[in-house]
């Protein structure tokens, strides 16, 4: 046990993550080398809807994780990337095989909002005609997908990562954007720094690009129209949509030891605050690195640099996610923190990274992350 | 440790709005399911349940300001959650508010709900054949208030009750289904505990009594359909129970630090004790065999609250009155109980108020504070006929007067999730 008032230090010992890119490792090359994922995007769920800036999601295949294709079945978009990414932290940290470990693991999710599996909507609406009310809704949801529902409920990205991987502990799902992401990284932070749980496993999944989401972040003028306004370089400013899923596992430095764990960083502080502008870094040695989502223009840019250079780094050290990944909205802190910490493994890895979001409805999420000490 | 005081409450249910008519519903053993008024239910197998009447949604609404006014007036759980939370404010301070007592960055809210409110009427019009025009849908869209049409983020009311209470400290919106509102409470309670607030607005709302709500549920084959039956559909632990009734309101409580509670000279309704929650892993509408998610969840929140099994004088249960939840919860609660089992009154409000989904363990907490202040156990209405897998004492269809010091209250949910909590009155230090 160390830190503040006999508080257990938190580790970073796996990192799982599925985007534009793909997995971790690949977008965090992709970042540094300025290569951008974001593209012109018309949703395939509507005809003539407005083009926007989005980065969706590499394709993937769950098989490798998660044998059961029954299980899939249940998955929606944002389902099955949570369910990858989870399965991808836990192989990282060593945990996918340890069948006992993992019942300890406490599990904090965050998601967005949901699609309503629209395809299935519309073909009953076919049927039963305007308002979907009356003698007509049955025989329009009587040619629904019997597993529809499951893809709708908001809770199941946590129940199917749980059921996935055997996971039993504490846990929640929060609701919708990236301070709700924070808040499920702070959860996790606390449940092991306090002693509740030796492991958590946090992070978040969205689907941004299914019409609904989409249409009610357009309505609120979030989105970029162009790649070039997703990287604010056209003074329109906005955000480029993206599907997306991080997680990270936690874990105190007593549960990774007695196990033989490495750490890939070291979890110092997680701050999620409702309030505007981001939270101002604890003092320490300047950051090497600073992962920043959330910006949506010049101004917020600028916040960002400032906040950078409050807390000593070199103009250099800050990486914008966003342009070049797409914003991850509910995943943007889990996935900052994993490349934080990615970052931080590296042999020539800088000593301390902060991972910084901000909301669009309002509020920020500031993880402070240090490199394991090198032999 | 940090103690925690509940100092305040508010409720909106199918039995009454407000905490005194609450009380009283459970009192009088009322049932509040009846024929869905809400929409046009005529071709579903499920017709019946329970509905939120007298509400006075502008009154709820006030002080709201445009553009989240127009879209709260379109959100009826949202409607609900805030009048709850203005109540529970109300009820812990006065007019004011917290801000005589709690500076913001202490104030925390920490609520639960269910789904978004997907407005069909808005999207109807621009499906032709199975698919939707984007670019009438998109002109649609841009004309309307801002955040009121076709999708409603299921934040809307957490936001609202933000701004009531004047929160900066922790805000958690929890989507964890039927066990959502015992979640974001056990939050709240962690977050007073171990020092991130001093005073936490935690409850949760919800509503899914719409044409995709009961449409989607049907489709699980969850929701009972004895829809002749009427008021006494919803039959916990009854042999002849043959699902849930939905229904819809919101629960709230004000959490406080019990030091800061005393100091100001706050009554307290209650202390929360203790906070449990796990996960099944399981299947995804199938509870666990062998019950062991439920059993460590409420193992858990008793270990919190530093009690053993005996010291718990009623159980407030998840109840739903479906098929497997009841054995499995009776199963369960004899695991936990031992031979005490046998004398410990259990029972379920659902029986009366039907699922509130994404606030029924909040709820359900507000009932249970009910049965420490009034010394009265709700009733378990609508049990006839005995199931003998269904074996404990459930209260059955009249509130009995007992001597309550402190209550479990269950919530399990689907596709895992289990929390429990333990509330008891406040006993003083030796």
């Amino acid at each position: 046990m160390s830190g503040a008032a006999g508080r257990h230090e938190v580790l970073v010992t796996g990192v799982g993550l599925h985007g534009a890119h793909g997995g971790g490792p690949a977008t965090l090359a992709a970042l540094r080398a300025g290569r951008s994922a974001v593209a012109p995007f018309r949703t395939p769920e509507a005809d003539g809807f407005p083009e926007v800036a989005a980065a969706p999601a590499a394709p993937w295949a769950l098989d490798d994780l998660v044998p059961d294709r029954k299980l899939q079945k249940y998955m929606s978009r944002a389902a099955s990337l949570a369910v990858l990414a989870a399965g991808r932290a836990l192989r990282d940290a060593g945990l996918l095989a340890d069948a006992e470990r993992k019942a300890d693991v406490a599990l904090f999710v965050a998601t967005g909002l949901i699609g309503f599996e629209l395809d299935q909507v519309t073909q009953a609406m076919s049927v039963s005609g305007e308002g979907l009310g009356g003698d007509r809704m049955a025989r329009g949801l009587a040619l629904c997908h019997p597993l529809m529902p499951f893809r709708m409920l908001l809770n199941m990205p946590l129940g199917l990562v749980s059921i996935a991987y055997g996971l039993r502990g504490e846990n929640a799902i929060l609701y919708p954007g990236p301070l709700q992401g924070g808040v499920a990284l702070r959860m996790a932070f606390d449940a092991v720094a306090s002693g509740r749980a030796p492991r958590a496993l946090a992070g978040g999944s969205v689907h941004g690009l299914a019409l609904m989401p989409l249409a009610t972040a357009w309505r609120a003028g979030r989105l970029a129209r162009s790649p070039e306004a997703a990287a604010h370089r056209d003074g329109a400013g906005g955000l480029a949509a993206a599907d997306a899923s991080a997680f990270v596992l936690l874990e105190s430095r007593a549960a990774a030891s007695a196990r033989g764990a490495r750490a890939r960083a070291v979890l110092s502080d997680v701050r999620a605050e409702p309030q505007d502008g981001a939270p101002a870094p604890r003092r320490g040695p300047p950051p090497g690195l600073v992962l920043a989502s959330g910006s949506v223009d010049a101004r917020t840019d600028e916040a960002d640099r400032g906040l950078a250079v409050e807390a000593g780094a070199p103009e250099a050290a800050l990486l914008r996610v966003d342009p070049l990944a797409g914003h991850a909205g509910a995943a943007a802190p889990a996935t900052a923190a994993a490349l934080a910490a990615l970052a931080l493994a590296a042999p020539d890895g800088p000593a301390r990274a902060l991972a910084v979001a901000r909301d669009p409805e309002g509020g920020a999420v500031l993880a402070d992350l240090a490199a394991e000490a090198r032999a | 440790m940090r103690r925690v005081a509940i100092t305040g409450a508010g409720v909106v249910s199918p039995v009454g709005v407000g905490v005194p008519a609450f009380f009283a519903g459970l009192r009088e053993a009322r049932s509040g399911v009846g024929p869905i008024r809400a929409f046009d239910a005529t071709g579903l197998a499920t017709r019946i349940a329970a509905e939120v009447t007298g509400l006075d949604a502008a009154a709820a609404a006030r002080d709201v300001p445009e553009p989240g006014r127009a879209a709260l007036l379109r959100d009826r759980k949202s409607l609900f959650g805030l009048a709850a939370a203005r109540e529970a404010l109300a009820d812990a301070f006065g007019a004011r508010g917290p801000g005589p007592w709690h500076a913001p960055e202490r104030v925390g809210v920490s609520v639960a709900t269910g789904l978004e409110v997907f407005h069909l009427e808005d999207l109807a019009p621009h499906v032709q054949a199975g698919r939707i025009d984007g670019a009438a849908l998109a002109a649609a869209v841009a004309a309307a208030p801002a955040g009121g049409h076709l999708q409603i983020p299921a934040d809307l009311g957490a936001r609202a009750i933000a701004r009531a209470a004047g929160a900066r400290a922790l805000f958690a919106v929890n989507v964890s289904a039927c066990a959502a509102g015992a979640q974001a409470i056990g939050a709240g309670w962690l977050a007073i505990r171990d020092g991130a607030a001093d005073a936490v607005v935690a409850g949760g709302y919800d509503s899914m009594v719409n044409p995709l709500g009961v449409a989607g549920f049907c489709l699980l084959e969850a929701l009972s359909r004895a829809n002749d039956l009427g008021s006494a559909a919803s039959r916990p632990f009854d042999a002849g129970r043959d699902g849930f009734v939905l229904g819809e309101g919101a629960g709230m409580v004000v959490l406080e630090e019990l030091g800061a509670a005393r100091a100001r000279g706050a009554t307290v309704h209650a202390e929360l004790l203790g906070y449990g929650s796990t996960l099944d892993a399981y299947r995804v509408s199938d509870p666990v065999p062998g019950e062991a998610g439920a059993i460590a969840a409420m193992e858990r929140a008793l270990a919190a609250a530093g009690l053993a099994p005996g010291d718990v004088d009623y159980v407030n249960a998840h109840g739903t009155g479906t098929r497997k939840n009841d054995p499995a919860e009776t199963r369960a609660l004899r695991r936990v109980f031992g031979a005490a089992a046998d004398r410990l009154p259990v029972s379920s409000t659902k029986s009366q108020i039907g699922h509130l989904i994404g606030a029924a363990g909040a709820v359900e907490l507000v009932a249970s504070i009910f049965a420490l202040r009034e010394q009265v156990l709700p009733a378990t209405i609508n049990l006839r006929e005995r199931d003998p897998e269904c074996d404990l004492d459930y209260v059955p269809n009249v509130p009995r007067r007992a001597a309550v010091r402190r209550v479990l209250s269950n919530s399990f949910g689907f596709g895992g999730q289990n929390a429990a909590l333990v509330v008891g009155a406040l006993r003083e230090e030796a």
